[in-house]
């Protein structure tokens, strides 16, 4: 097992590594050759039959302009992803019936026909020209639909997309009482649209990459710039750049991709589908990746705080939003440490239990077959278990699957005398405390699980050891050159004001002060020639 | 394999932390029985006799979800015999199928047999146990084995023990007996100048079935060093507490010197006092200022009409009466048992250092024939709700 994990480690050393040569190299690539157009019309379509063999929802439609037989042209586009309306009055239309008139008053050539076509008669709001065969293909397997005309060597990419796609819902994974409900979806231009609707400004900017191999999906980085950190977006680019992979199908591929640290349980990269919170992110300084078909937006640098804050915080009072955060942070060490804690509690320190509660425990314990670790153990994995069931499950018997859960599995367990009340108390207080940090969800179990092995072998002593290790790592994170425990670790008092509490709106006078690019915040500037020293 | 080498003290250290951290074990309920009270006798072949008040969970659980738990006891007391009382510990195992576990020990109660011998010999093993609870309170049993206490049932409670020791905690009110920890009766043991006072509870049949209603909590038991030497009373002990300065709330019952034979209830609500010590003609003497007050809790005769002269009065009462109490107390520790349980020795071995190590091996004679003053001042502050009794027309 261990020689497998140094194995492992080898290759991503190896990896970034070979990364970094990859990256360098790329820079010094030369662009690709062009790759003419032919001119003739039967050229093309034998072309394009030919690579789209087998693909039955493209569509090659062929007329002529305004009737004239010496112009043909050639409209071809994917079936589903075009607009058909748009595409019939605003391409097919003009050149089909409106240019009969203007062919009457002005005879064509060649190189007029360019210009007469691009600006009196394509009547779509965005028209581009290429001689590029392959970028016009590219444009094509976007959703735009592309016109060839005869004897020219360019080729008209004219913006007719339009397909289904899920309307905008509130986001079922971060829903809120009060404040935005839109939730991003699957469509990336949707999803800049909602940021460029909560941040109007030129400073927004929004940089495409097209990672993917065989999947062209579309990335967008986007930050304030002048807020953003200049060298966290150019890492970010640089990152993103290095990607070279076959397929990027949500963001989630992205995440592991970019990761601080891929190695470790907690999250370096942070995600949302709620536009507010990825602006308000982007004005603290962080930037966002947006990628094509998902929901999902990342956002870094990502702070270990932020898994405690909801944008709900934000728009209630921050007396009730501070008092909300503690508990938070109260929740996830719950979450964390309770069975482990009790398991000690009632094998090794029993010292310290209140007498009465001793006694109500033991006999509720009285009769028990098995340890309260094995105990714990179980009641642990069949919490896990139904938690899955439940999720993956339609609704409906989702919720079937929580009564089964509560009344079979935590009446009947004590009934029967598999397990004590006080077990299911605790992993019912463990459960409910999980579901409060979302973001850290996804580890939570594998942390619990270690925590209460390491109290069933030594007590409080083992959890002390386990929660030392879990706050070294932590401290040793980073996230894009950002120390991951900031503020706490390094203490940065003036950014205490949004973590454990959150002060008044009035009250936050500086935006984060490691994510922010003034001159005079020098240490964070060093922290990230650090890193990239490292990686060069 | 570089890396590895680094780590080493690392995992060193840890591996040590986790030796040194002494004694740990991972033992569920199952496995333990929960001790709440425990007595140690002597037999007459001079073996120690342990006796344990176990829980039993089981009976425990019946009753928590609501079932019938009339019939069974939700304790069970066994013995066991040993040379010294580890073996006899040792020896519980043949008895009862779980380990016994002392960590939530309510009270150990020592029986008048044990307590003549040295007493010290057999608390040994009570400090050097490693999951032992040093707050458990101690009893003497007067008159009786220690198991006769254990057995006796709860009327209020499912654990007698915890009864027990809340009456021992309830002293706090009636300033009758002085509670004393394990941890104390230790502590006092390894102080110069002191004996301690242990309380003791007594064992009257008036049934069958023993309950605690049978027992009494008749005073303080006196030890020259850790040997019993007498009894004294619970007014007796009273004093005592006043002189030690551990007394806060208490009662005083005085004749009412506004009607002869009607009797009035004092509520003690502080009392401070203050000792100074001096050597007189070469011999030692001490003052004892003691400062109570209080307030009227109860006037017996209703024809009393309370105003500044009838206070003083009763003040006047009040102040023999405790004065009364201190001088016989210190009449017991002088003369009839010769013993300073006061305290007096500690005293000079604070404040005069140097005397006291001249004396200190002949204070068995010097102590008697010390002069110890009195001086009591009291006051009633108030009278409660109403001020004069209402009366009958």
């Amino acid at each position: 097992m261990l020689k497998r994990l140094l194995y492992i480690q080898r290759y991503l050393k190896h990896l970034t590594n070979s990364e970094r040569h990859y990256d360098a190299g790329s820079e010094q690539k030369a662009p690709r050759a062009l790759e003419p157009i032919p001119t003739s019309i039967n050229d093309i379509e034998n072309r394009l039959r030919t690579e789209f063999d087998r693909c039955e929802d493209i569509v090659l439609r062929k007329f002529k302009i305004g009737g004239d037989s010496s112009y043909h042209t050639l409209v071809v586009y994917f079936d589903g992803l075009v607009d058909k309306e748009i595409l019939t009055s605003t391409v097919i239309n003009p050149l089909m019936i409106q240019a009969r008139e203007i062919i009457r008053d002005i005879p064509l050539n060649r190189r007029s026909a360019y210009e007469i076509i691009k600006e009196s008669l394509l009547s779509n709001c965005e028209v581009e020209s290429s001689k590029d065969y392959r970028f016009v293909i590219e444009r094509m397997l976007t959703g735009d639909s592309i016109l060839f005309v005869e004897g020219l060597d360019e080729a008209f990419v004219t913006c007719s997309r339009g397909w289904e796609a899920r309307g905008v819902e509130e986001p079922d994974t971060e829903a809120t009482v009060r404040g935005s409900r839109e939730g991003f979806t699957e469509c990336i231009r949707n999803n800049t649209a909602m940021i460029r609707r909560r941040i109007r400004n030129p400073k927004l900017k929004m940089e495409p990459f097209i990672l993917g191999r065989q999947t062209n999906t579309k990335i967008i980085i986007s930050y304030i710039e002048g807020i953003a950190h200049q060298e966290v977006v150019e890492e970010v680019r640089a990152r993103i750049k290095r990607i070279d992979n076959d397929a990027i199908l949500e963001s989630g591929q992205l995440e592991e991709l970019i990761n601080d640290a891929p190695l470790s349980l907690f999250p370096t990269v942070g995600n949302s589908e709620k536009p507010d919170k990825v602006a308000a992110k982007m004005l603290e300084g962080r930037v966002a990746i947006l990628c094509d078909g998902t929901p999902f937006v990342l956002t870094v640098p990502y702070l270990f705080v932020e898994a405690f804050q909801a944008s709900e915080d934000y728009y209630s009072s921050s007396y009730s939003s501070s008092m909300i955060r503690v508990f938070r942070f109260i929740a996830f060490l719950f979450s964390i440490f309770l069975p482990a804690g009790y398991v000690a509690l009632i094998t090794f320190h029993r010292d310290v239990i209140p007498f009465e509660l001793l006694v109500t425990v033991a006999a509720a314990r009285e009769g028990l077959p098995f340890s309260s670790f094995t105990e714990a153990f179980i009641m642990g994995l069949i919490f896990e278990l139904l938690r899955e069931a439940g999720v993956r499950m339609p609704r409906p018997i989702g919720q079937a699957v929580s009564i089964v859960g509560a009344l079979v599995l935590g009446e009947a367990t004590i009934r029967a005398g598999i397990a004590g009340a006080p077990m299911i108390i605790v992993t019912a207080m463990t459960a409910i405390c999980s579901f409060i940090v979302p973001p850290l969800n996804g580890f939570m179990p594998i942390v619990r699980l270690t925590a209460l092995v390491c109290a069933n072998i030594l007590g409080f002593m083992g959890i002390v050891i386990f929660g030392a290790f879990g706050v070294v790592h932590l401290c040793s994170l980073r996230t894009f050159g950002v120390p991951y425990l900031f503020p706490f670790a390094p203490l940065h008092g003036d950014d205490l004001k949004d973590s454990l509490v959150r002060v008044p709106i009035w009250a936050m006078l500086t935006r984060p002060a490691l994510l922010r690019s003034e001159a005079k915040q020098n240490k964070f500037r060093i922290k990230l020639h650090h890193q990239k020293r490292d990686s060069q | 394999m570089n890396r590895l080498f680094k780590l080493l003290p690392a995992a060193a250290v840890l591996f040590m932390t986790v030796l040194t951290t002494g004694c740990w074990d991972n033992r569920d309920f199952q496995k333990i029985s929960i001790i709440t009270a425990l007595g140690i006798d002597l037999t007459e072949d001079k073996h120690v006799e342990l006796t344990i008040q176990v829980l039993k969970p089981g009976t425990m659980k019946t009753s928590l979800e609501g079932g019938d738990s009339s019939g069974e006891k939700a304790f069970a007391v066994f013995s066991s015999k040993g040379k010294t009382v580890l073996e006899a510990h040792n020896n519980l195992l043949l008895t009862i199928n779980r380990e016994p576990y002392y960590g939530h020990l309510q009270l150990i109660v020592v029986g008048e047999s044990l307590e003549k011998e040295n007493i010290m010999k057999y608390l040994d093993f009570f400090e050097r146990y490693p999951e032992m609870n040093r707050q458990a309170k101690m009893l003497t049993a007067r008159g009786t084995k220690a198991e006769k206490i254990l057995e006796a049932e709860s009327q209020m409670e499912a654990i007698p023990a915890a009864h027990l020791r809340q009456i021992v905690e309830n002293a706090e009110f009636t300033g009758k007996i002085k509670p004393l920890s394990l941890h104390e009766l230790v502590s006092f043991m390894n102080l110069e100048g002191r004996h301690p006072v242990m309380s003791t509870i007594e064992f009257r049949y008036t049934s069958e079935k023993p309950t605690i209603s049978d027992l009494h909590i008749t005073g303080s038991a006196i030890m020259r060093n850790d040997r019993l030497v007498g009894f004294i009373d619970t007014i007796h002990t009273r004093s005592l507490l006043i002189i030690r300065g551990l007394a806060e709330n208490m009662i005083f019952t005085i004749p009412n010197p506004e009607s002869p034979g009607k009797m009035l209830s004092i509520d003690v609500s502080d009392c401070s006092v203050k000792k100074t010590v001096r050597i007189e003609d070469g011999r030692p003497a001490a003052t004892i200022s003691v400062k109570i007050t209080g307030l009227i809790g109860e006037i017996q005769d209703g024809g009393t009409d309370l105003d500044v002269e009838v206070n003083k009065r009763i003040e006047k009462v009040f102040a023999d009466v405790v004065e009364k109490d201190l001088k016989n107390v210190i009449d017991v520790a002088q003369t009839k048992l010769n013993v300073d349980f006061l305290g007096m020795g500690e005293l000079f071995y604070k404040s005069m250092p140097n005397y006291w190590k001249e004396v200190k091996d002949d204070w068995g004679n010097i102590f008697p024939n010390m002069q110890i003053d009195i001086v009591v001042e009291v006051e009633i502050q108030h009278t409660g709700l109403i001020s004069d009794p209402s009366k009958v027309r």
